[in-house]
């Protein structure tokens, strides 16, 4: 069934950001196709897949708070990282994107009158603990 | 007035043709309220002390405190609890 984003969130494992989120983007992953054309190939080129996939990068938009303890952490080592999808009715556990990841940019807010302040931040999945999607559970 | 229970992180690969912890570091909490029957997640801990809690939405601090007695006593020490700010 058809549902929206609203109440998803996003956990870092060790260095614990947390914010209001207003956008958790789609992680695009993305393999290489090595063309294997030869002398005797017809008409259009053929290809195979490279061996390994790009784990990938998405990128989060948070409301920026001046009373943050913890900033996002540009310098922090790679951590567990966690996008939990909202809680689906009868679910115990919701469904989960996981692996380990480190955040490679992170953009301050512009400040200006009659606007909500708001950062960016562009997350690395590391491929060390590969990222993954996990159903929810009852 | 809550009951919590710590779960192994959701994310499973498959080695082998079987399904093992992708995340060892990193523990579920899910809680049960007073009048349920079920246990909903709620946030996620370090599974060794030294690490902190991370709730999945704004909670009171009456939660937040309880969450890191159960944590505490279950795991070790923790650095922090945090969760999102209350919406405006």
């Amino acid at each position: 069934m058809a549902d929206t984003g609203n109440s998803a969130t996003i956990a870092f494992g060790t260095s614990s950001f947390v914010a209001n989120i207003y956008s958790i983007g789609g992680t695009s992953q993305s393999r290489e196709a090595l063309e294997d054309s030869h002398l005797g190939t017809t008409n259009q080129k053929t290809y195979i897949p490279t061996d390994l996939y790009e784990p990938g990068e998405f990128e989060i938009e948070f409301e920026w708070d001046q009373s943050f303890s913890v900033f996002p952490p540009i310098d922090g080592a790679a951590e567990t990282i966690t996008v939990t999808f909202p809680l689906k009715s009868g679910e115990g556990t919701a469904a989960t994107l996981a692996g380990s990841g480190f955040i490679t940019e992170v953009s301050g807010p512009d400040v200006e009158n009659g606007s909500i302040m708001r950062g960016t931040a562009t997350i690395k999945w590391d491929g060390k603990t590969e990222v993954a999607y996990t159903a929810g559970s009852v | 007035m809550f009951e919590f229970v710590l779960k192994d992180h959701p994310h499973k690969v498959t080695v082998h043709g079987q399904k093992v912890q992708a995340i060892t570091d990193v523990k579920l909490i899910a809680v049960r309220e007073e009048g349920s029957d079920k246990f909903v997640q709620c946030g996620y801990c370090g599974a060794k002390p030294g690490m902190p809690i991370t709730l999945i939405k704004h909670y009171p601090q009456v939660f937040m405190d309880a969450v890191e007695k159960f944590v505490e006593e279950e795991v070790g020490s923790v650095t922090r609890v945090s969760c999102p700010p209350k919406g405006r």
